[in-house]
């Protein structure tokens, strides 16, 4: 469950002059018709950062689901398309993080779970990626966010530090540990493939 | 092997599902149409229910009266049947014993 639903858009989020485009007015209702728009716009965002993180398609649909419905709600609160992504991306977070915290999934994900390869793993082999995802689903749940929305959405460490409102330095720190802990158990699995 | 290069190849984007969106803004649809009004008997019905069971009570009530009356009535009809024949066996002994005192 998400702390907070009235989320600030972050400082560098950069806010649209213009009213906020999907709405009727600034403070007029949301248009149902544009509600679609936003969510096919952005449900590929909010299902991979729910997917990664969880690792179980159910779960992620659901957590999807629930986080647009919680948007419809706040939409009022909604102030430019940048604002909205940092929101959507904000509450993804925290709920992944709770239901990771509730679920305690990577107590129960091991390195054993991670099928082991059958060919010689190439550059962006689908085999690699699962794996990848496989052992990121096995960080604590902090550093599993961090790392999903570093490498699914490309965002710069200051931007997560805005998402997971935490500071800057905790972010870089859980970053560098992060891949710490992903070489260390890539190195043990692979040592052939990952030198 | 680059395991940024390879993390951003694991970690992208993903479509769900296809309609999600329709799930979605079928839920809210769901929540936000109006409630139906409700039918004259889920509106009513405790009342109907309770006013029901008083008439049945009160009918109950009546029948036992009812029933207790007739028996009373019929035990007293009984009762003067008896009184009425126990005269009139006094009276016919009374008449013999009269009718005999003549005769002798």
């Amino acid at each position: 469950m998400a702390k907070s639903l009235d989320i600030e858009a972050p400082s560098g989020a950069g806010r649209a002059t213009a009213p906020f485009e999907l709405h009727d007015s600034a403070q007029g209702p949301a248009v149902p018709g544009s509600f679609s728009q936003i969510m096919l716009e952005h449900e590929a965002m909010v299902f991979g950062l729910a997917y990664h993180f969880l690792q179980n398609r159910t779960a992620a649909e659901d957590l999807t689901q629930e986080v647009f419905l919680g948007l419809y709600q706040n939409l009022h609160a909604i102030r430019s398309a940048a604002h909205l992504k940092h929101w959507l991306r904000q509450v993804t977070s925290r709920r992944c993080i709770d239901a990771g915290r509730k679920a305690r999934l990577w107590r129960f994900l091991s390195l054993g779970d991670a099928p082991e390869p059958a060919i010689e793993l190439r550059l962006a082999d689908p085999a690699m990626a699962r794996r990848l995802q496989t052992l990121v689903a096995t960080l604590p749940p902090k550093l599993r966010m961090t790392v999903v929305l570093r490498y699914q959405e490309d965002l710069e460490p200051s931007e997560i530090a805005a998402v997971l409102e935490v500071p800057l330095n905790t972010v870089k720190s859980n970053l560098r540990r992060s891949l710490e802990l992903l070489r260390k158990k890539l190195g043990r699995q692979l040592p052939e493939v990952y030198k | 092997m680059n395991l940024d290069q390879e993390l951003a190849n694991a970690l992208k984007r993903k479509q769900p599902p296809p309609g999600m969106v329709d799930r979605v803004m079928a839920t809210i649809d769901s929540r936000e149409r109006p409630a139906v009004a409700p039918s004259f008997w889920h509106a009513h019905g405790a009342g109907l229910r309770l006013a029901a069971g008083l008439v049945v009570i009160v009918a109950i009530g009546f029948g036992v009266v009812r029933q207790r009356e007739a028996l009373r009535e019929r035990q007293e009809g009984e009762f003067a049947t008896r009184k009425l024949m126990t005269a009139l066996q006094i009276a016919s002994e009374a008449l013999n014993d009269a009718k005999r005192m003549v005769e002798q």
